[in-house]
């Protein structure tokens, strides 16, 4: 139990890292990217691609995959994002265009790398044993890593002039406009940003997890749950998210992992009435 | 550009479409045996695309919704058939029944995402979550054969499926051709565009959307069933496909969604070129690059089409343009709104002033309305009485505008209450407000831009009687020669408006700051037909900032500052009120009150 419970919390940072990934993206810039998930992916199998064909250490691929994945989310801003925020079409066109995105990237995967399950040679291979409990050395770092770029990235936004800018203009864009603030410049840096930590969580989770090309859904549903429950405050992630993955490691180990989906789906719906009733409506924007 | 609804005479416009839709459908039975054999799969899988497109634009295209749990339905009919025939009972009643629950359960889906709050982005999330449990309920389900899925045992053959077929495909085109030919959709398209304006103007939101819901859910179902009969198995991998619906939703936005052709011209174009390429060559990495070609295809269309101003119909308003080379791209010779301008000019509007008050139609009695910390109403307390004109004016930020939404039910009141006659209406939602008699036009245009004007103007009319008032109000206003609710000269837009508010205005007509960019004379126009309301009954607030313009039509002017009113009464008195000019110009340095206040506001407005 306690095991499972600690390698929960070890995945969970992660998914806490690519939650706010997402919600950066839409609690700051309003802008749903529902291709977040394949971008973890892609950040995965950057690493993959980097650490089994050129050699590259696992942790400088996971560097790249987070510089690859900003540039990623560049394209998909360009190609999904603009064109509704230059007409004003607001949520649905961006939906519909992330959506075909995501799936073409899922084909794109499957093409590139096959359809199997790939994994890194050296995961849970070096172990650290305290107090009866046993755990892979690429998971605490993993874990470590999450939990100091969540807690730069926070502080970056919350207390220092920059990040208050940022938060800012997401909130009042034509008077940030009017003052003069890059906004185009802002919301591209919101985006991939996002996309950078999406990428890192993926690069991270290539470290302890295997992929697939089909899994990005799962992320993106991940990213969702975590950042709506969570109501788009970094607290709320925070929460929202270890408890996603210690709930995720410790059931999956005793109902198997459909049953364990079905418990955290109906879980959320239960969470979204529980705030519904005791402290109302989501605000679209509270980030 | 196209556009999809019935104008005036729809009634009699009606009979070409389904008579073209039976004269297809006998075709399509009677001609099916002159397809190739090796065709004939390929064919099958795209009458199954080409359906579930259809059902997905009741929810997607014309209420705009973006469903992800139409999967959900598509699979309850899956299981049902194949469970149904596996246990020797007759499917096709197992099947209706399947129909019957999925709409059901579209049904439930809405009501409770309405519950929990989730509208926009977050209900598409909500249907995604939906989707996600049932397909984790299906696979960890033994009896539902997990990821295997079940086997039909009983043989089928590909002649039924394909009649089958035939007839759903033509039946969802039906569903989806009545729905846009009737008041239904007249209202769907509203929600699409403006779910705020659309409730304001009598449409029930919620009602509505669980409605489409569940007509798209129920033929899902249907869908489902057929192809599990087509294939012989239903499976995870088939009836619960994302894959399967993106491509309809992508077929739903490349043709134009909310459109009854587009769904088939997406299709085509979506499916056709990915089918041709899969049936060159069987191997896998082949299907998948067609079905990267499919993506990269339609998105390319949509990404296209949406930097033209015609985007929201996709490649129907295209082709439509294409078609026509718009033939009435100069605006029509009607006697227009200008012609009749220098008439109404002639006849200042003056309302007597010793008219005889009405009863109190509208009470609004302490009021009070904070936003966090800030408090935007104060206390406030007004009655409209029958047949009275009163000016709401005021700074920016006085608190008019939220006054307007809390009488229309926009916004609820912390404290106070609105009473209609002798009714409490504090609790009454916004749609039911405007069949009780209140209705408002809002502070920018917001006219529906998937409807022609007359449907824009007759979205809230429910009777007959209604209709003959919108015909009328159109000619009275001179804007009954104009069609298009987006080429249309702004004043005709707020024309249009001000009449849709004018239908269901029978008790109380809010009108938000009506002559707004507009010229001296067409604030007449506008003005006289404010008057003639009120000669009606009907009791009109009229919120503007233009005191020269609206003063003189005005029984009463009541003055908001910082959410409280400073003054009530005779316009002539609050005008000269001091309170008045200091909420105007912030400090009192008017020494003489006497002076030309309208002027001193006029320059302060400005």
């Amino acid at each position: 139990m306690l095991q499972d419970i600690i390698s929960g919390t070890t995945v969970g940072a992660l998914y806490v890292l690519l939650a706010l990934g997402f919600t950066v993206t839409l609690g700051i810039g309003d802008m749903v990217n529902l291709a977040h998930g394949s971008v973890v992916v892609a950040g995965m199998y950057s690493v993959f691609a980097l650490n089994t064909e050129f050699g590259v250490s696992p942790y400088l691929a996971v560097v790249a995959a987070t510089v690859i994945c900003a540039a990623l989310s560049l394209v998909i801003y360009l190609l999904a994002i603009e064109p509704s925020r230059r007409s004003g079409a607001g949520h649905r066109e961006q939906v519909i265009y992330t959506l075909v995105i995501t799936s073409g990237l899922a084909i794109a995967f499957q093409l590139f790398f096959g359809g199997d399950l790939k994994g890194l040679a050296f995961t849970g291979a070096d172990v650290v044993t305290a107090g009866g409990i046993t755990i892979a050395k690429a998971r605490l770092v993993a874990f470590v890593i999450a939990v100091l770029v969540c807690a730069v990235f926070v502080v970056w936004l919350r207390y220092t002039t920059s990040g208050q800018l940022v938060r800012m203009t997401g909130r009042y864009t034509e008077s940030a406009y009017a003052m003069g603030v890059p906004v185009r410049a802002v919301f591209i840096a919101v985006f991939c940003l996002g996309g950078a930590l999406g990428g890192l969580a993926g690069g991270l989770l290539m470290t302890i997890l295997p992929v697939s090309p089909t899994i990005g859904l799962d992320f993106l549903l991940i990213a969702l749950i975590v950042a709506i429950a969570g109501r788009l405050s970094f607290v709320g992630v925070g929460v929202v998210g270890l408890a996603y993955g210690i709930v995720q490691a410790v059931l999956s180990n005793r109902i198997g992992g459909s049953s364990t989906a079905l418990v955290v789906f109906v879980a959320f719906l239960a969470v979204l009435a529980a705030q519904r009733i005791f402290v109302g409506r989501l605000a679209a924007r509270s980030a | 550009m196209a556009r999809v609804t019935a104008g005036p005479g729809g009634r009699t416009r009606q009979a070409p479409g389904w008579i073209v839709l039976a004269a297809v459908t006998v075709a399509l039975y009677a001609f099916w045996g002159a397809i190739p054999a090796e065709f004939v799969p390929t064919v099958i899988t795209g009458m199954v695309l080409l359906f579930l497109a259809y059902a997905w634009n009741i929810v997607g295209g014309i209420l705009g919704e973006l469903s992800l749990a139409t999967m959900v339905f598509w699979a309850m009919g899956a299981y049902t058939l194949v469970l149904a025939m596996n246990s020797g009972r007759s499917a096709w009643p197992a099947l209706l029944a399947a129909a019957l629950v999925a709409a059901l359960v579209g049904w439930v889906i809405v009501v409770v995402a309405r519950f929990l709050g989730l509208d926009g982005l977050y209900l598409a999330v909500f249907t995604l979550i939906v989707f996600e449990i049932a397909r984790s309920l299906v696979t960890a389900s033994e009896p539902l054969g997990r990821n295997e899925g079940v086997i039909l045992t009983e043989f089928t053959t590909v002649r039924t499926s394909v009649y089958l077929l035939i007839g759903l495909v033509m039946l969802a085109i039906a569903v989806n051709h009545g729905i846009l030919r009737s008041r239904i959709g007249r209202r769907w398209l509203a929600i699409k565009d403006d779910p705020v304006a659309a409730a304001a103007t009598g449409v029930y939101t919620g009602r509505e959307k669980a409605r489409a819901y569940a007509i798209s859910a129920g033929l899902a179902a249907l869908g489902g069933g057929v192809q599990a009969y087509y294939l012989g198995y239903a499976q995870p991998g088939t009836a619960l496909s994302v894959e399967l619906l993106i491509a309809a939703i992508l077929a739903v936005y490349v043709g134009g969604p909310g459109t009854i052709i587009g769904p088939l011209l997406g299709t085509l174009l979506v499916y056709g070129l990915s089918a041709m390429a899969t049936s060159l060559s069987t191997d896998v990495d082949v299907t998948l690059y067609a079905q990267l070609l499919q993506y990269a295809l339609a998105f390319a269309v949509i990404w296209l089409l949406s930097t033209r101003r015609a985007s929201r119909l996709g490649l129907t308003a295209w082709l439509g343009a294409l078609v026509r080379r718009r033939p009435r791209a100069v605006a029509p010779a009607v006697p227009g709104v200008d012609a009749r301008l220098p008439d109404v000019a002639l006849s200042p509007p003056v309302r007597a002033v010793d008219a005889e008050p009405g009863p109190v139609v509208l009470r609004i009695d302490g009021v009070n309305k904070s936003f966090g910390r800030v408090q935007v109403l104060r206390d406030i307390t007004l009655d409209l009485r029958a047949g009275e004109i009163v000016g709401l004016m005021g700074p920016n930020g006085a608190g008019k505008t939220t006054l307007c939404n809390v009488v229309t039910g926009v916004i609820a009141p912390d404290t106070g209450t609105v009473s209609l006659g002798d009714k409490d209406i504090t609790r009454m939602s916004t749609p039911a407000r405007f069949h009780a008699g209140i209705a408002r036009t809002f502070q920018s245009a917001r006219l529906f831009v998937s409807l022609n004007l007359y449907d824009n103007v007759a979205v809230g009319a429910s009777g007959g009687g209604d209709h003959d008032r919108v015909r009328d109000l159109m000619r009275r206003y001179g804007i009954d020669g104009h069609t298009s609710s987006t080429d249309a000269p702004t004043f005709v837009r707020r024309l249009a408006e001000v009449a849709r508010a004018m239908v269901g205005a029978k008790r109380v007509l809010i009108l938000d700051e009506p002559l707004a960019g507009l010229t001296q004379q067409q604030h007449e126009v506008i003005l006289r037909g404010v008057r003639d309301v009120a000669a009606g009954g009907t009791a009109v607030l009229l919120v503007e900032h233009l005191i020269q313009a609206v003063a003189p039509v005005c029984d009463r002017l009541v003055v908001m500052a910082a959410g409280a009113i400073i003054a009530d009464g005779a316009p002539q008195a609050v005008l000269r009120d001091e309170r008045v000019v200091d909420a105007y110009l912030g400090t009192a340095v008017v020494a003489d009150p006497v002076s030309d206040v309208e002027e001193v506001l006029g320059a302060a407005e400005r």
